[in-house]
């Protein structure tokens, strides 16, 4: 049932190519899922007007469909591969971008072309863009909408009231979050092959960053610290980054959670051996870029290794993660290696 | 001979009072400098001050002791200036924060910070440059009120427009900031904290806090004369609007930039004022100073109390002075009803 659209809300004029059987229509219109939500739907007065202008819209629709309809198959049955994909949330971007046919992608949301927030921002330029606000989605006439766990219910429940197919992303904290991420979005659009393809190359890369690190004799420390006096403790995906690159998450063994705020004061006391900063809009002037500049975290500048990982990098969890471990790996080997230098 | 047996009084009041404040911040700093998140001796304190580059060393001498010294700085400032704003308006619901003076001295910091307006070498003189800013047009705009209408309710009615003006205005400037992580700079500016701060905060602020609190001072012999009545003020030689003048630059020059570097706390300047008045003989100059040092042991302990209060997120300075001020202000407003109703 999720796959038939409220095609009130459609135009016409795709009526030629995509109009279903006008059975289906009556189905799409009268028959629309019954769930606890429809109960109450003519309550509000907005979602009362959208079942009347789905009714007018069903009136002009009708006729056209029982004219054009005769080739076409009713659709509601089988759910068809979707053919426009709409995406609100950053890390959906990333996986639509590099698994669906491009042709397939209506909008990707407009974070997804800040290089600052988007490792595919590039890629995703060459797309429209679009905010999170229903009426604009709509505008799109999506077959599906991918947003995140994240997205406001509100949202995702009128998508859903209006007929088109919404999917919550979960948000991958740890490496095999990543994989089951990567799969499942390919399942859903219908490109199995594709997503498999991904998650070997991460895997792979993943086994060998492993073995290089077994080739290390030492487990250094780091210590994530974001403008604002942030940092990403035991089981969050940068803590399962830095062990796949190696290193012990400091932020662990200071007993922290998930993100959280870190008192300089604490950080201060039990220095890790490197300090991982992850710049974001560092240039506009805010308290949080002043704390991560604050004198006495200068002051042990000769404590600690300093490391910079753009905090796009570190956002979203998904088969590039492992880009972000690699390069964690490597910005660290360098200094030990030449720590090592200097010592002998 | 009752004059002699007064003045007697009056100056013991002017020695003893102050005196006791100001052991109590001593005794407080000394605390404040010794608490964090591995508690110390004053003694082991004064040794890691001398250590250099241990990181116990650093954390006292760059986090605990700027932090204390703000907290005094501020709490002082605050307090010095409600005095003042009470003294002048002859009105006991007074105060910065109730004002709006604290709220406009935010808005000038946020718009030049976030704004980026000036950069670079003028960059850190630039925040309590604006801070100040803000702080003088608020009190501009509280001192014509306050010479236009006698009715202490229209006062803080206007007080709260500002306050509630200049709130939507500091969001409305840190929801343009193209960096999203200072919408949730908001809290700091509405309710204002001394933690992690540092040297440069002092630098900033403290000359502005100090050369505001001495026009303060000075305004002290004005502020007595004054509560005989302006007519009875004037024939004793004291120029009002040379009086207002040095109430309105003294504000302006120390909640700025305290502000600034503090975020808009209220409540401090209401609340020390009122309980010290009784132990200064209602004298508004000496209750100036005592003002001050009541100031600076409030939010000493409010600061204090913020990081010994369990909870996963530090509060805010802001939180621990409202739950303090906001009784005691509703119990003000009812007292006056009772006497002047």
């Amino acid at each position: 049932m999720q796959t038939i659209r409220n095609y009130g809300a459609h135009s016409a004029d795709r009526a030629g190519t995509d109009i279903p059987h006008h059975a289906c229509v009556w189905q799409a219109v009268f028959n629309r899922p019954v769930t606890g939500r429809d109960r109450d739907f003519s309550a509000t007065p907005m979602l009362a007007f959208r079942k009347y202008a789905s009714l007018l819209g069903a009136a002009v629709l009708i006729p056209l469909a029982i004219t054009f309809a005769g080739a076409t198959e009713c659709r509601a049955a089988e759910p068809p591969e979707p053919r426009r994909i709409v995406s609100i949330n950053l890390a959906a971007d990333e996986l639509v971008l590099q698994l669906a046919e491009a042709g397939n992608i209506a909008a990707l949301s407009h974070l997804a072309s800040d290089p600052r927030l988007s490792r595919l921002a590039d890629r995703a330029a060459a797309f429209p863009s679009t905010s999170t606000a229903v009426e604009e989605i709509l505008m799109l006439e999506p077959d599906i909408v991918f947003g995140s766990q994240y997205t406001p219910r509100i949202t995702a429940e009128l998508l859903e009231r209006l007929g088109i197919e919404f999917v919550a992303l979960p948000v991958a904290t740890n490496i095999d979050e990543c994989r089951e991420l990567v799969l499942s979005v390919a399942e859903i659009l219908g490109v199995q092959k594709r997503g498999e393809a991904l998650v070997a190359d991460m895997d792979r890369r993943f086994a060998e960053l492993q073995q290089r690190v077994a080739e290390r004799s030492i487990r250094p420390t780091a210590l994530s610290y974001l403008q604002g006096g942030y940092t990403q403790g035991a089981e969050s995906l940068l803590h399962h980054i830095m062990e796949a690159a190696g290193l012990r998450n400091h932020a662990e063994s200071l007993g922290i959670r998930g993100e959280a705020s870190l008192p300089l004061e604490k950080l201060i006391l039990s220095p890790p051996d490197f300090l991982i900063l992850l710049p974001f809009h560092d240039d506009d002037p805010t308290l949080g870029n002043m704390l991560v500049r604050h004198r006495a975290l200068r002051q042990l500048s000769g404590r600690m290794y300093r490391i910079e990982i753009p905090l796009a990098w570190t956002i979203n969890g998904n088969n590039l993660t492992v880009d972000t471990a690699e390069y964690l790996f490597e910005q660290t080997d360098a200094i030990l290696r030449e720590r090592e230098g200097e010592e002998q | 001979m009752t004059v002699p047996k007064e003045n007697r009084d009056s100056r013991r009041g002017s020695v003893s009072v102050p005196l006791g404040l100001s052991v109590l911040v001593v005794f407080s700093a000394v605390l404040s400098l010794s608490i964090g998140a591995v508690w110390l001796s004053p003694a082991e304190v004064l040794r890691w001050f001398f250590t250099p580059g241990e990181p116990m060393g650093v954390a006292v001498r760059e986090l605990r002791l700027p932090r204390t010294v703000l907290a005094l700085l501020v709490g002082g400032g605050l307090g010095i200036a409600g005095a003042a704003l009470q003294g002048y308006t002859r009105n006991p619901l007074a105060d910065s924060g109730l004002l709006g003076i604290n709220g406009g001295a935010a808005l000038g910091a946020v718009l030049v910070l976030y704004t980026g307006l000036l950069r670079g070498a003028a960059f850190t003189l630039a925040i309590p440059l604006g801070g100040l800013a803000g702080a003088a047009a608020a009190t501009f705009l509280i001192a014509w009120l306050a010479g236009k209408v006698r009715s202490i309710q229209t006062l803080i009615l206007a007080g709260v427009a500002v306050s509630a003006l200049t709130a939507a205005l500091t969001s409305l400037v840190l929801n343009f900031s193209p960096n999203p992580f200072a919408t949730q700079e908001i809290v700091f500016w509405l309710l204002g904290s001394v933690a992690d701060r540092s040297w440069e905060h002092i630098g900033f602020a403290g000359p502005f806090i100090a050369v505001g609190a001495a026009v303060i001072l000075a305004c002290g012999r004005g502020l007595q004369a004054l509560t005989l009545g302006e007519d009875t003020a004037a024939s004793l030689g004291i120029s009002l609007g040379r009086l207002r003048l040095g109430i309105i630059a003294g504000c302006a020059l120390v909640v700025g930039p305290a502000t600034a570097a503090a975020g808009a706390i209220g409540f401090v300047g209401l609340v020390v004022p009122h309980i010290l008045r009784p132990l200064v003989r209602y004298d508004p100059a000496k209750l100036l100073v005592a003002s001050a040092l009541g100031g600076a042991l409030l939010l000493l302990w409010a600061d204090i109390l913020v990081r010994l209060i369990p909870v996963e997120q530090e509060l805010k300075l802001g939180v621990l002075t409202a739950l303090l001020g906001a009784p005691f202000f509703l119990w003000l407003i009812f007292r006056l009803r009772r006497l002047y109703p």
